[in-house]
C-alpha cells in the first residue's frame, strides 16, 4: 500500500517547535521564515537541551549558538576591561579562549564574520570607551588611566585614543564638558518641550 | 547571525557627492538601507514624518541651501525622540576648531569629504562598523566622538 | 614791589637830610678834629644832636639792610621773570594755555597763549568765563559747563575734550583739565589748563578710518578664505574623486597615453589641493581668533610625533627631547608650528645617515635692543642633522612661497616656515634659523612675561 502525502513542511516544523518549546516551558514568538524569538533568557544548559531536541528532528539552530558565542566573547572582553583590579596578566587571546571555552582561532573567525570587526579592534574600542569614561569621571590622571588599562605609556594611550577617535584625550574632555554645558544652555526655541513631532510636521507641510 | 541593516540617511545638496556616497555605501560590508535627501528642510521633514523609518545614522553636509547642517544638528539634538540618533557631519574640510564646534553641538562623527574613492569607502566602512558596534553593544552615545 | 621801592627812596632821602642836619649842628659847635661818634656823645651834650645822631644811625642801618634786601628781591624778581617767560614759551610750544577763574570776584585770568590757542584777537576778548564759553562748539557747551559747575560745587577735578570754533571759523579740538583750589584767604579758584589737540585728533581720525578699512579688508579676506575652503575645494575634490574612480575601475581600458595623462592630472590636482590647504592654514593663522590658553608643549609635541608616526618609523628618525614648558598659547597654532618644523627636519634629512632630531628647551635672558632691558624668554631649539641650507637664506626661508628646492626633489610649497613665523609673531615671540654642515637649528623664542602673569593668576 502506498500513501501519497501532501504536507506543509513549515506547519510540521512549527508544530514540533511549539510542542517541544511548550514542553520545555519556553515562551517564544514566531519570527520570519526559520526564525523564532525566545522571549525569556535561556541558560546555556537549557539552550543546549533545546538544540539537542530540535536536532533530533533534524532542525538545526544555525545562528543562535554563534551569536551567543560572539556575545559571550564580548562579555568576557568587557568584564576584563572593566575589572577594577586591572587587566589579566596572561596573554589576552588565551585568556579569552579559556573563558569562552573555544579556541582563539575559532572565536576570531566567528567574531569577524558576525560583527564587521575583529576581536583585537573590539578590545581597543572597549578600552578607549573605558578610557573616555575614566577621563570624564576626572578622578584619575592620564598616567593612572594608561596604567589601569595596561598601556605601556601615556603616549601609547594618547596615540591609540587619537587613532580610534580622531581626537586627543584633552580635546575629547573639552568637547564633552562643553557639550554638557551647551545642551543645558540651549536657546529657548530649541528646548525639547517646544518641538513636537506633529506640530513641526504641520509647519513643514 | 542575521545582522539587521543599518538605516542610513544622507542630506547633501551636491548631486555628485550623493552619487559618490551611494556608490561607496553599496560597496561597504555592513548591511545598509540608504535614504538620500537634498537639503536640511527635506531632512527635517523626513525625520518628523512618523511613517518614515527612523534612521540609525544621519550623514549631514554642513553647507546646504535653505537649512544648513548646523541648524539641523541643533534641531535634532533638541528633540528627545532623536536622542540616540548618530549624527555624522560629512563636509568639505574645515579647521580643527570648526570641527570641535560641531562636536560640542552634538555631532558624533566628523568626516572630511575625501578626495579618493578608496578612502571614502574605507572611511564609510570604519564609521558604519563603529556605529554598528555602538548599536549592538549598547555603548554610550554621549561619549561617541570620531573625527576622520 | 612798588611799595618796597618807595620805602627805599624815602629812607635814603630822610637819612641824607638827617645826616646833613646832624653834621651842620655838630660843625656849629666847633671842634672839627673830633669827628667821632663817641666824641659827639662826650663833647656835645646838646640833647637834639644826640637824638638826631641816634635816629640817623638807626636810619642808616635800616637803609643798609634794605639795600641788601632789595638787591635780593630784584634778583628773585629777575628769576621769576625768566621763569614766567619760559613758562609762557613752554605754553606756546606745547600748545597749551593756563587760565583761572575766581569764584568770588568772577575774575577771569588767562595767559597770552590762550588767545592764540582759541584763535581770538586780544582787543575783542572780554576776559570772562562767559566769553570763553561762547567760543565752545555748541554741541559741547553743555558738557563743558557741567564739568565747570561740578568742579566748583564738588571740587572734583575734570578732564574733558571739547571743540571750539575760532574766529576764522576753524574747529579746534581742545583738551581741558581743571581743578578747584583755595588760596590762603580761602578764596576758591578754578584753575584750568587747555591744550590744543586738533592735530593729534585729526591724526587719530585718519588712523581710525584706516583701521576701519583694514577691518573691512580682513573680513573680505575671511570670506575669501571661506570661498577658497569650500567653493574651490569642492570641485577640485570631485575632479580627484573621478580620477580615482577611473584609476580603480577603468584604468585597464585606457590607452597608455590616456593613463599617463590621467596620472598627470592626478598629480596636478593633488598639488593644487596641497596649496589650497596650506594657503588656508596660513590665512587662518592670520585671522583666527587669538584665544590664549594654557598649553602643554609636551602634549603638542606628542601629538605631532603621533601624527607623523608613519614617516618617522619609515625613516627611522631618532628623537631626543627635553621636558618642554607649559605656556600661554594658541594650541592649534602651536601644533602647526611643531608640525611644520619637525616634518621639515624629516623631509630635509640626509639620506646617508639616520635622521636625528633634538629638541632643547631652556630659559635665557634676552636683551631688548629698544628698551635696553634684559627679559627672560623660553628658547626652544629644534636641532637636526639634515642637509641644512645655505647661510644666506637663513632669513629668506621664512618668506611666503619661498622655496629652496625643486618640487620634484622635495615636496613643498614654501608655506610651512611662513606659517611658523606667523605663529611665533602671534605669540609675541620670534623664530631664527641657523645651519651648517652638521644640520640645521631652528630656535623659537617665547617671551616669559605672559607666563609670569599666568602663574600669578593661578
Amino acid at each position: 500500500m502506498k500513501l501519497y502525502l501532501k504536507y506543509d513542511i513549515h506547519h510540521a516544523v512549527n508544530t514540533i517547535i511549539r510542542e517541544k518549546l511548550t514542553e520545555l516551558n519556553i515562551s517564544y514568538e514566531q519570527g520570519g521564515l526559520g526564525e523564532i524569538d525566545i522571549l525569556s533568557e535561556l541558560s546555556p544548559e537549557k539552550l543546549q537541551e533545546v538544540t539537542e531536541i530540535l536536532n533530533y528532528y533534524g532542525i538545526e539552530i544555525v545562528d543562535n549558538m554563534k551569536s551567543t558565542l560572539v556575545q559571550k566573547t564580548k562579555d568576557v572582553i568587557r568584564e576584563m576591561i572593566y575589572n577594577e583590579d586591572g587587566l589579566p596578566t596572561s596573554k589576552i587571546s588565551s585568556y579569552i579562549a579559556d573563558r569562552v571555552n573555544r579556541s582563539y582561532g575559532y572565536l576570531h573567525n566567528l567574531f569577524a564574520e558576525n560583527t564587521y570587526t575583529s576581536i583585537g579592534n573590539y578590545i581597543i574600542m572597549q578600552k578607549i570607551e573605558r578610557a573616555k569614561q575614566l577621563i570624564m569621571e576626572g578622578e584619575l590622571t592620564l598616567t593612572e588611566i594608561s596604567y589601569k588599562l595596561s598601556y605601556s605609556s601615556v603616549a601609547h594611550l594618547s596615540y591609540q585614543f587619537k587613532k580610534t577617535t580622531g581626537l586627543t584625550p584633552s580635546a575629547f574632555q573639552r568637547i564633552i564638558k562643553r557639550r554638557r554645558g551647551e545642551i543645558e544652555n540651549l536657546p529657548d526655541k530649541l528646548k525639547p518641550s517646544n518641538i513636537t513631532t506633529s506640530s513641526s510636521l504641520n509647519e513643514t507641510n | 547571525m542575521p545582522n539587521k541593516p543599518l538605516n542610513i540617511l544622507l542630506a547633501d545638496d551636491d548631486e555628485d557627492d550623493r552619487f559618490f556616497f551611494k556608490e561607496a555605501i553599496d560597496k561597504v560590508k555592513v548591511k545598509t538601507n540608504l535614504t538620500l535627501v537634498n537639503d536640511g528642510v527635506e531632512l527635517m521633514r523626513y525625520l518628523y514624518n512618523p511613517e518614515n523609518i527612523k534612521p540609525h545614522v544621519v550623514f549631514l553636509d554642513l553647507n546646504m541651501p535653505r537649512k544648513g547642517g548646523i541648524e539641523c544638528l541643533e534641531e535634532i539634538r533638541a528633540n528627545k525622540d532623536y536622542k540616540d540618533l548618530m549624527i555624522a557631519i560629512y563636509s568639505t574640510s574645515a579647521s580643527d576648531s570648526d570641527i570641535e564646534e560641531t562636536f560640542v553641538k552634538g555631532a558624533n562623527v566628523y568626516i572630511r569629504k575625501p578626495n579618493d574613492f578608496k578612502v571614502l569607502r574605507k572611511v564609510l566602512s570604519d564609521v558604519l562598523s563603529i556605529n554598528w558596534q555602538y548599536h549592538t553593544s549598547g555603548l554610550n552615545i554621549e561619549h561617541f566622538v570620531l573625527s576622520i | 614791589m612798588k611799595r618796597t621801592a618807595f620805602n627805599i627812596k624815602f629812607l635814603s632821602i630822610s637819612s641824607v637830610v638827617l645826616i646833613t642836619v646832624t653834621v651842620f649842628l655838630w660843625f656849629y659847635q666847633g671842634d672839627i678834629e673830633s669827628v667821632v661818634v663817641e666824641k659827639i656823645h662826650i663833647t656835645n651834650n646838646h640833647p637834639l644832636i644826640f637824638f638826631l645822631a641816634t635816629v640817623t644811625i638807626f636810619l642808616f642801618l635800616i637803609l643798609v639792610a634794605t639795600h641788601f634786601d632789595s638787591k635780593k628781591l630784584s634778583q628773585t624778581n629777575k628769576k621769576l621773570q625768566i621763569l614766567n617767560q619760559s613758562f609762557l614759551q613752554a605754553e606756546k610750544l606745547a600748545s597749551l594755555a593756563h587760565w583761572n577763574y575766581n569764584c568770588k570776584t568772577r575774575e577771569f585770568y588767562f595767559t597770552e597763549n590762550l588767545k592764540i590757542l582759541l584763535g581770538i584777537q586780544l582787543h575783542d576778548f572780554k576776559p570772562s568765563i562767559k566769553s570763553f564759553m561762547r567760543l565752545i562748539h555748541h554741541d559741547d557747551q553743555r558738557e563743558v559747563w557741567t564739568a565747570f559747575k561740578d568742579t566748583i560745587r564738588y571740587s572734583k577735578p575734570f578732564n574733558i575734550i571739547h571743540r571750539i570754533i575760532s574766529q576764522d571759523g576753524h574747529v579746534k579740538y581742545i583738551k581741558t583739565v581743571g581743578e578747584l583750589i583755595l588760596d590762603s584767604q580761602r578764596n576758591r579758584y578754578l584753575i584750568c589748563i587747555s591744550m590744543d589737540i586738533t592735530e593729534m585728533t585729526l591724526k587719530n581720525r585718519i588712523l581710525e578710518s584706516k583701521n576701519r578699512k583694514l577691518e573691512i579688508f580682513n573680513s573680505d579676506l575671511a570670506s575669501f578664505n571661506y570661498v577658497a575652503s569650500h567653493d574651490l575645494q569642492a570641485p577640485l575634490r570631485k575632479i580627484q574623486m573621478f580620477i580615482s574612480r577611473i584609476n580603480e575601475s577603468d584604468a585597464n581600458n585606457l590607452t597608455p597615453n590616456a593613463r599617463e595623462y590621467i596620472s598627470r592630472i592626478h598629480a596636478a590636482a593633488g598639488y593644487m589641493q596641497l596649496l589650497i590647504n596650506d594657503l588656508l592654514m596660513f590665512s587662518r593663522t592670520n585671522a583666527a581668533s587669538k584665544k590664549f590658553e594654557k598649553t602643554d608643549l609636551n602634549e603638542v609635541l606628542n601629538n605631532v610625533i603621533n601624527e607623523l608616526n608613519e614617516i618617522i618609523e619609515c625613516k627611522r628618525v631618532k628623537f631626543r627631547y627635553d621636558t618642554l614648558p607649559i605656556i600661554e598659547g594658541i594650541p592649534y597654532q602651536l601644533h602647526q608650528l611643531f608640525f611644520h618644523l619637525i616634518s621639515n627636519s624629516i623631509k630635509f634629512s640626509n639620506p646617508e645617515i639616520i635622521p636625528e632630531i633634538n629638541i632643547v628647551s631652556q630659559e635665557i635672558g634676552r636683551k631688548d635692543e629698544i628698551t635696553d632691558t634684559v627679559t627672560k624668554v623660553i628658547k626652544i631649539d629644534i636641532i637636526d642633522n639634515g642637509i641644512g641650507f645655505d647661510k644666506q637664506y637663513s632669513e629668506k626661508i621664512f618668506n611666503l612661497l619661498f622655496r629652496l628646492h625643486d618640487r620634484d626633489k622635495y615636496q613643498g610649497n614654501g608655506l610651512g616656515l611662513a606659517i611658523c613665523k606667523k605663529v611665533m609673531e602671534n605669540h609675541n615671540g620670534s623664530i631664527e634659523a641657523f645651519s651648517n654642515e652638521a644640520g640645521s637649528i631652528f630656535s623659537l623664542y617665547f617671551p616669559l612675561n605672559c607666563q609670569d602673569q599666568l602663574s600669578k593668576q593661578s
